[in-house]
């Protein structure tokens, strides 16, 4: 069960200003780590990403047969990642590196209105910990 | 590299024996420790075929090579052969420098890339992947791995709450949009350009065979030309106003057209032979700033702060 959120100082400050029935239940641990990451880095995690699960390279399929942007975005904007295969969401996750999850969070930290948000919140910021943990101990 | 702060259960291995390092396998290297000909090693190395049988000698030295090196796994042994191979196929006079770094590269981005992958999701590798038996080893050798049956638990947990995010959210759209990147959908660097500081392919295939390792997450293909609408067919390019317009953060106009047309998109295979070398990195900056982000604009959404700019 997840009950810690990992929040740098200036998201705990927002978080201290959600509802106290949002706040209830949730332990926050400090995040401290930091990395800067590199188009370097970036581009070689890219290039290093293995897909398997069969939802998603339907996805691909959708992508190479559509015919416009237009197509492409509907196809975007209406994927579910409900069922991908966890794997595959840590690959795509270690391309990502941690840098948007910051911004990411802080932004839904602004916004959350729901238990079910703050969960998601909780979840970007563990993967986020591992993600600079393990950025941290080998890209040196 | 990068780390500007480390917190105590983050600080690196390697500094705790300057005698345990990783293997980076240059020809030069190979050669000495398997005590070949350097010319028999760079054949062997820069043939697709023949590459195999130089993974097969160092994994007959593994446990003795594991005494100095941190790294002595076949399927990462494996995929710096491919890329060394490659690199010196494609460039035959790049120095032993160059081919180091873009070997260092590649090693820590694998060695990242193990470390997260079994801490978060080691018991979710297909089964009869080849490399499940070596993760499942990693598991328990590392120090990063999840413990105990919670801990996994935490992870089911996670991953499952990240799927509840909106279909339309940036991060969900980013990974995607990542995804379609690593298949060489090149249309849809555009938008990780614009999110994550990454060059579209599209504008220099020459400087993507510098700079991106092959992929090795399935075939690297270009879109046919004729299935896609390029730049300003069909989509106006976003202006600075669509950034704070909340309704006009769709799909569509993520994806919408980059700034100007890019030249004809490239198929078939990108090539592969060149890892990045002497590109100098473009450092992303610091997403938390210390006196903390601008106050929230009303009515912006994950999607608005996403299409700002770069990340």
């Amino acid at each position: 069960m997840m009950t810690e959120l990992h929040l740098t100082a200036t998201e705990q400050e927002l978080f201290i200003t959600l509802p106290k029935a949002l706040r209830e239940g949730w332990t926050v641990q400090k995040e401290v780590q930091q990395f800067k990451d590199t188009n370097k880095h970036l581009r070689t995690r890219v290039s290093f990403i293995k897909i398997r699960d069969p939802k998603l390279h339907v996805f691909k399929e959708q992508i190479e047969k559509a015919k416009g942007q237009k197509e492409i975005a509907k196809i975007v904007g209406e994927f579910d990642l409900k069922g991908v295969h966890q794997a595959d969401l840590a690959e795509l996750f270690f391309a990502l590196g941690p840098k948007p999850l910051f911004q990411s969070i802080e932004t839904m930290l602004r916004q959350a209105k729901t238990d079910e948000e703050i969960e998601s919140i909780a979840a970007l910021s563990l993967i986020r910990n591992a993600l600079l943990r393990s950025f941290i101990r080998n890209y040196v | 590299m990068s780390a500007t702060a480390v917190q105590p259960e983050a600080m690196p291995d390697r500094q705790e024996s300057q005698e345990v390092k990783p293997l980076i396998p240059t020809p030069e290297r190979l050669s000495e420790l398997l005590e070949m000909d350097i010319n028999e090693v760079r054949r062997m190395y820069q043939s697709a075929t023949e590459r195999g049988q130089l993974v097969d000698q160092i994994m007959a030295e593994q446990e003795t090579l594991s005494e100095h090196h941190s790294n002595i796994y076949r399927d990462e042994m494996e995929e710096l052969i491919r890329v060394g191979g490659e690199q010196l196929a494609s460039n035959p006079e790049a120095s032993l420098f160059e081919l180091e770094q873009a070997l260092t590269e590649v090693q820590q981005t694998l060695a990242a890339k193990r470390d997260f992958l079994t801490e978060t999701s080691p018991g979710d590798i297909p089964e009869g992947a080849e490399e499940k038996a070596a993760l499942l080893e990693r598991v328990k050798e590392s120090e990063v791995a999840s413990k105990t049956e919670k801990e996994k638990s935490l992870w089911r947990k996670a991953w499952d709450a990240v799927t509840w995010l909106p279909r339309k959210h940036p991060i969900i759209t980013t990974l995607l949009a990542l995804a379609g990147a690593a298949w060489g959908i090149y249309l849809l660097w555009d938008y990780l350009a614009e999110v994550i500081v990454v060059p579209n392919p599209m504008e220099g295939a020459g400087e993507v065979a510098d700079t991106v390792v092959a992929p090795t997450g399935g075939a690297v293909e270009g879109i046919p030309q004729g299935e896609i609408a390029l730049p300003n067919s069909e989509l106006p390019t976003p202006g600075p106003q669509d950034y704070f317009n909340p309704g006009g953060n769709t799909p569509s106009d993520i994806f919408a057209s980059p700034t100007q047309p890019p030249p004809p998109p490239v198929t078939g295979n990108i090539p592969t032979g060149n890892v990045p070398t002497g590109t100098p990195p473009v450092d992303l900056p610091l997403a938390p700033s210390p006196q903390g982000p601008p106050p929230p604009v009303p009515g912006r959404n994950p999607t608005d702060f996403f299409r700002r700019g770069p990340l």
